[in-house]
């Protein structure tokens, strides 16, 4: 084979240039995809910081700056998940893969084909003559011809040397294709090259690269990207198997008997309440619940307060009373209630 | 800001965290002896105006040094439930459960009644319009009604009576926001005073506890009972900007989550960031643009009822105090009652730089 002199590059040298799984744009080298993907899709848009994978951003953010990472940025529609892990060229999930070759592929012989009509010159084996090695075919008189000649010759070789009986002719060789070898035409005048030998790496799923024909379009698929495989093997942690953040320092956990009193308001104090709890629990006394329960018995309005704000994100049962405002409770508690008279006098 | 209240170097490094320390506020002396209902920063001064549920207004001097000096207390019939400076600086106005609003000039010390309502007065706020002479007076009232005044006449200038109960006003230049029970919130244009400019319902679900404006005045913040708050844009082109968020609840125990009321709402005057006071006796310091929780501090012992920055935005100071929102029985000799100072330093409300995408 002679050196390549063509402009654009082969099919193989396309499929081996490494691309980008989340903008589908490729690359010279490895080195510059993962400069690409840093910049472009790992970067983060707080503080600029350019991380290596979709999951390292996502922690970053976490533990930076306190947020969720909940897509890939410049990605694809289709590619924006933070399920697959993806450095470089790593990660990419197989079927993924595959479609991106076909695209090449299927781009690479529109572009052929493209270029055929543009300069007008026949696809390799296609000219318009036919067949560049057009085999002489001979006609049977010809051969008969031929055949009296060699034997004409073969006669007058046995008178020169003396009736040696060899049937091997010497010069016979060069006489072109015996008529054995132009027995098969049809192998080599077919216009079509054969299917497959002319192309390495060529997926034989592939329909014969007709000029003139278009495959459809095919590409972007559309498919979720939850059906999306997890890699395995990913050392980095999915971003909501994370620990919980830690609570405020102050908050009184496992207050589960959330009394009114056990409820009641800063860390200083609650450590008092918890040493009386356990005082009247050794003097045998079951405190406070039946106290707190009485005195709410006893004074209903105000009791029946918004004080245990209860609430589960979808399922929420808050216990208070929107009718009034708590300065509105306060103000009708007597020791703030307001008599003109008395202000008056 | 350097030197203000002496010991600001450590905090430098402290900054990068976002849970800031509060260990260098401190306590306004001879505080007032029940709940603090609201806080004032003169704009000219620092001085601060605070209003109590023991019926009384302090008015105090607050050195660079963060100590502090009662400066004048005049007594209202009632617990007084808000307080507001008048933009020069020269008076204060109160208003409370006598049902009338009362304005001290600092200059004479002298009070007069300025307003009356046929309930509570819950919010007075000075306003000043640009081709009017001298401030004028918006209370908001448990009897459903606004009523504007001019401090000269004893009858108001006006009059819009609203849905349900005035919880809350807020006003920024001529943007005045009233949120009242039933979730309702009404922003007036002071331009046009008589009619709601717009009327909506709060985006959030439970009762509005606060309203607060931008200082651009482009928008409002709400927080709610529910551990919860929402910026809210005057105008329907910047509605996409509307958000909630949720703040002032401790971590879920299983199922359950226990949320605090949102009590006040500030905005910092230079930055435009903003703090959030909740019943979990926390505050928070946010920005709004960035999406961003600039800085949480820890509980600071009870309930914060209300919050305020000076008008450098260089002290932020808090209320702690009993406020109701555990049932009266909740309230003690113990519990505490005090106004803090807590200094601003460093960047913990500088709203985060843009970054620039390349």
């Amino acid at each position: 084979m002679g050196k390549k002199k063509r402009g654009h590059p082969d099919v193989e040298e396309l499929l081996s240039r490494p691309w980008c799984y989340y903008c589908e744009r490729d690359f010279e080298d490895l080195k510059l995809l993962i400069s690409h993907q840093k910049a472009k899709h790992f970067k983060c848009d707080r503080c600029g910081r350019r991380l290596n994978t979709a999951g390292g951003l996502s922690v970053h953010m976490n533990q930076v700056h306190k947020e969720s990472l909940s897509s890939v940025e410049n990605a694809l529609p289709n590619r924006q998940g933070l399920e697959v892990e993806i450095f470089g060229m790593e990660g990419i999930p197989e079927d993924i893969v595959q479609q991106h070759n076909q695209r090449i592929i299927q781009n690479y012989y529109q572009a052929q084909a493209e270029r055929y009509a543009a300069t007008g010159n026949p696809p390799p084996g296609q000219n318009g003559k036919g067949p560049a090695k057009k085999l002489k075919i001979e006609s049977p008189d010809d051969i008969k011809k031929r055949l009296a000649e060699h034997r004409a010759r073969l006669a007058a070789q046995k008178a020169a040397t003396g009736g040696s009986a060899t049937h091997t002719p010497q010069e016979g060789l060069p006489n072109g294709p015996s008529p054995v070898q132009s027995a098969s035409p049809g192998t080599f005048n077919s216009p079509f090259p054969p299917p497959g030998g002319q192309y390495p790496g060529y997926p034989p799923q592939q329909p014969p690269p007709v000029p003139g024909y278009t495959p459809p379009a095919q590409y972007p698929p559309a498919y979720p990207p939850s059906s999306l495989p997890t890699r395995p093997g990913s050392n980095l942690p999915a971003p909501p198997g994370l620990p919980p953040r830690p609570g405020q320092p102050g908050w009184q956990g496992g207050n589960t008997a959330s009394t009114i009193d056990e409820l009641v308001s800063g860390a200083a104090q609650s450590g008092d309440d918890i040493d009386q709890i356990i005082r009247m629990a050794e003097a045998g006394i079951k405190p406070k619940k039946s106290d707190a329960e009485g005195e709410e018995a006893a004074a209903p309005p105000p009791a029946a307060e918004k004080k245990s704000k209860k609430d589960k994100d979808k399922n929420v049962r808050m216990v208070y009373e929107d009718e009034l405002s708590p300065e509105e409770r306060m103000a009708m508690m007597p020791r703030y209630a307001f008599h003109p008279e008395a202000a008056a006098a | 800001m350097a030197g203000l209240f002496a010991t600001n170097t450590a905090a430098a490094a402290a900054t990068s965290n976002t849970i800031g320390d509060l260990k260098n506020d401190v306590a306004v002396s001879n505080p007032p002896e029940d709940t603090v209902s609201d806080l004032v920063f003169s704009p000219t001064a620092n001085i601060m105006a605070v209003s109590s549920w023991d019926k009384k207004v302090r008015i105090y001097q607050i050195a660079d040094n963060g100590s502090s000096e009662g400066k004048h207390i005049y007594e209202h019939d009632a617990p007084v439930l808000s307080v507001d400076f008048s933009k020069d600086g020269q008076k204060v106005v109160s208003a409370g459960a006598d049902k009338q609003a009362k304005v001290c000039d600092l200059q004479t010390l002298q009070t007069a009644q300025v307003a009356a309502h046929d309930q509570t007065v819950k919010c007075a706020r000075f306003f000043e319009l640009p081709n009017s002479n001298g401030p004028m007076l918006v209370t908001g009232s448990w009897d459903k009604t606004i009523k504007y005044w001019d401090l000269r006449q004893s009858t108001p200038a006006g009059v819009v009576t609203c849905q349900e109960r005035v919880y809350s006003m807020d006003v920024r230049n001529s943007l005045l926001v009233v949120g009242t029970a039933d979730r309702y919130i009404n922003v007036i244009n002071l331009q046009e005073p008589g009619k709601f400019y717009k009327t909506l319902q709060s985006p959030l679900k439970w009762q509005t506890r606060v309203v607060s404006c931008f200082t651009d005045a482009s928008g409002f913040a709400i927080g709610s009972i529910e551990g919860r708050c929402a910026i809210q844009y005057v105008e329907d082109k910047d509605s996409g900007s509307n958000f909630s968020f949720k703040c002032h609840r401790d971590p879920p125990q299983g199922t359950t989550t226990q949320v605090y009321s949102v009590n006040d709402i500030s905005f910092h005057p230079q930055h435009g960031t903003f703090s959030t006071a909740g019943s979990d006796g926390t505050f928070h310091f946010w920005d709004k643009d960035a999406k961003h929780r600039l800085k949480g501090y820890p509980s600071v012992g009870g309930s914060i009822t209300a919050t305020t920055f000076n008008s450098q935005g260089t002290i932020f100071a808090y209320a702690v105090g009993y406020d109701w929102s555990k049932g009266f029985m909740a309230n003690n000799q113990n519990y505490p009652n005090k106004v803090m100072l807590h200094p601003i330093q460093g960047d913990e409300c500088k709203p985060r730089p843009s970054v620039k995408k390349r």
